[in-house]
């Protein structure tokens, strides 16, 4: 059947289409322009109050430690969660691809219980659980560490803290992910691996990567945009504490804008954000194109 | 009987219709106070059925955030409650309705001068009516006292000196060199490193002629800090927990017999009494002759955009006078400001120390510096700086240096300089 498009057809779709497009615009372009010209004003609150400022907000920011300080925190936090969440992820998959694997629905249901649960109600159970009297220090003093850590209130501890938490959330959706491109892969082809003798690690590394390599680089795009952009985690657990050790860049601007009467250049640091995104973003629409 | 039930109904559609309804945002979440508010509340509505007050409940952890936005987003509440230090903030940036016209004198004079400043602005303009107080005491384990033989002095105040001798006595470690008993804790986020900075006549920020503010932090500032920071550092007897935001986990910690003495405002009373599983009591810090502890005060006020100024300010008049403010303060374990709310005899009590907190109000003050801003700069520059000295990451120099060059600059982007 041939399908012929014509102008006509298109204008005529539009009465339709445009209250959700009006919707969309406002709900998604208008903040976001708005963000990008708030960016360019100052808050004063206590003297001129606002005005613009230009590119005031982005000079002040390369010059301020704690920028910089939550764009390491910020660098850290995304490669590791995102690092753990793959490697676990895929380690976790191919387990539940195994063959003798029964009732895979229910472990797959079972799995996706933390990616069900509100971030800000996991942050709470992971700050109760690596509180200073929490279970996690009572069972190591128990089995013999005499000391364990404060994890929440030590530099390092605390971005690990907060790490490990966003990982307990994240990873179900990878193993999901993960789990259908193993299942979606010919089995003929590792069969014909078996018999020339390829052993388990050979057939992990020199087929199944291969073959799930866009799906991968697919994961790991979204997984970075998503994780680099996280919020509750951190906000919950630490407040970017001890001494901004976990601050994160999205923290930052939060405070600046709502706790620091600074909403220029809580935008400002958004903006700058953005700019970091779209090198994931640009890499992720490229690499759909190519599999269309 | 139906033409009875036909007035009312066209009594409540008419004021569905043509009443007004005032949003009241409050933050009080202790239970008995919130039904004590609640009942408040709905007295206020039945006699006033062309005045609807509805509650909108928050937290204090959100309430700045959301009280911002809501300004922002031109949909504040008509009243509000927050810190009474904070209606100097709002005021200033023209949030807050300027409240001079409305308030009386019997009001005025029923309330504390050094309460009531906080929520003017440095041209007499007022923009909250202050409605409870409270004082920050310190909570000790009396069976860890008793045990280690510790006798207090009848007025239960002590020196710093003392305090530091009681807290080493009370710090116990195993043979491992394990703390098992911290003799002091004093969270950051209670702020006591302000009542010592006060009760060394210290100042950290400090106002000029033209109300310009400037960080300065004077010898007797900078004493009070190393005397707390000591207390982690060279005495050995507070842990570094004292970073943590964690409250619940603090808390369990003093009733678990972690900490000997723990500094909070008064009304955590009712959390101890809740447990049942410390015996407790309360005692103050003083050097020698400076008394003073810190007063965390809070305030109603009216949102500048409000179309309901008048009757909102007879709602806080409801909420504010003598008989209800006692109601909520006590149900809340916090004491009214208002002198005529005080003589309640429930504040005189001894049961759960009411009458011992009561005599201690004298003493309370904000401690705290009345700077519009003060949050910014505290929770940016100050408490960060504070907590990288506690985990050894810089020493105090470097701290204040970098707390005064930093703190300066968030001042100057305020436009406080």
């Amino acid at each position: 059947m041939i399908i012929i498009r014509t102008k006509g057809s298109t204008a005529s779709a539009l009465p339709y289409i445009l209250p959700i497009l009006l919707f969309i615009a406002f709900v998604s372009v208008y903040p976001f322009v708005n963000g990008i010209l708030k960016s360019f004003y100052t808050d004063m609150v206590f003297g001129a109050g606002r005005y613009f400022s230009g590119l005031e907000n982005f000079r002040e920011m390369f010059s301020d430690s704690l920028f910089w300080v939550g764009l390491r925190n910020n660098v850290i936090w995304a490669a590791t969660c995102v690092g753990l969440e793959l490697v676990l992820g895929m380690l976790i998959a191919l387990l539940l691809n195994l063959p003798y694997i029964k009732l895979r629905s229910v472990h797959r249901a079972l799995i996706l219980l933390p990616w069900a649960t509100t971030p800000v109600v996991a942050a709470l159970i992971w700050r109760y659980i690596f509180g200073v009297m929490g279970p996690l220090n009572t069972l190591l003093r128990a089995v013999g560490f005499s000391n364990p850590p404060g994890w929440l209130i030590t530099p390092g501890y605390s971005l690990f803290a907060c790490i490990v938490a966003n990982v307990w959330i994240g990873l179900p959706f990878v193993i999901v992910i993960l789990l259908a491109g193993l299942q979606s892969l010919p089995l003929d082809i590792y069969e014909a691996a078996s018999i020339d003798g390829a052993g388990v690690l050979r057939r992990f590394f020199y087929l199944t990567l291969p073959l799930m390599k866009s799906l991968i680089l697919i994961l790991v795009t979204l997984t970075s945009i998503w994780t680099f952009n996280m919020f509750d985690i951190v906000f919950s657990m630490t407040n970017g504490g001890p001494g901004n050790s976990s601050l994160l860049l999205s923290l930052y601007a939060y405070q600046n804008a709502f706790a620091y009467f600074q909403q220029g250049y809580g935008s400002a640091i958004g903006i700058v954000c953005l700019f970091i995104l779209l090198l994931p973003v640009t890499f992720y629409i490229r690499e759909v194109r190519s599999e269309t | 009987m139906r033409k009875l039930l036909i007035l009312l109904l066209i009594a409540a559609f008419g004021t569905a219709l043509f009443g007004i309804t005032l949003d009241f945002f409050c933050l009080a979440w202790q239970p008995a106070a919130v039904d004590a508010i609640f009942d408040l509340v709905d007295e206020w509505n039945l006699n006033n059925p062309d005045v609807q007050v509805n509650i909108i409940w928050g937290t204090w952890e959100t309430s700045d955030q959301y009280l911002l936005t809501s300004f922002q987003g031109r949909d504040a509440p008509d009243v509000f409650h927050t810190d009474a230090e904070k209606f100097h903030e709002f005021g200033v940036m023209g949030y807050a309705a300027p409240l001079n016209d409305y308030v009386s004198d019997e009001l005025l004079e029923d309330i504390p001068a050094s309460i009531i400043d906080d929520c003017y602005d440095m041209f007499g303009n007022l923009y909250g009516i202050p409605w409870c107080q409270e004082v920050q005491v310190i909570f000790y384990n009396k069976d860890i006292f008793e045990e280690n033989g510790i006798v207090l002095p009848d007025d239960r105040m002590i020196t710093w000196d003392e305090l530091v001798e009681v807290a080493v006595k009370t710090t116990k470690r195993s043979s491992q060199g394990v703390t098992t008993t911290w003799g002091f804790l004093a969270p950051l986020m209670e702020r006591f490193h302000w009542t010592l900075i006060a009760q060394n006549d210290g100042h950290v920020l400090v106002m000029d002629d033209n109300g310009k503010w400037r960080v300065d932090i004077n010898e007797g500032a900078r004493e009070a800090i190393e005397f707390y920071l000591s207390l982690i550092v060279e005495h050995k007897v507070m842990p570094r927990d004292v970073i943590s935001i964690d409250y619940t986990s603090l808390m369990q910690g003093f009733i678990n017999g972690n900490y000997a003495m723990v500094t909070f405002g008064c009304w955590n009373r009712r959390f101890l009494i809740q447990s049942g599983a410390v015996n407790w009591g309360m005692l103050l810090v003083k050097n020698d002759g400076n008394k003073i502890n810190a007063s965390d005060p809070q305030a109603f006020g009216i949102s500048s955009m409000s179309k309901h100024k008048d009757e909102a300010f007879r709602f806080i008049e409801f909420m504010t006078n003598a008989k209800n403010s006692a109601e909520i303060s006590y149900n809340d374990f916090l004491f009214p400001v208002r002198k005529s709310a005080l003589q309640d005899p429930r504040f005189s009590s001894s049961v759960h120390e009411w009458d011992t907190a009561k005599s201690w109000l004298q003493y309370a003050d904000n401690v705290k510096p009345a700077m519009p801003g003060f949050y910014s700069f505290e929770w940016r520059v100050f408490v960060p700086n504070l907590e990288k000295v506690i985990l050894g990451s810089t020493d105090l120099d470097r701290a204040i240096k970098t707390i005064i060059d930093e703190g300066n600059r968030t001042l100057r982007r305020l436009g406080l300089q």
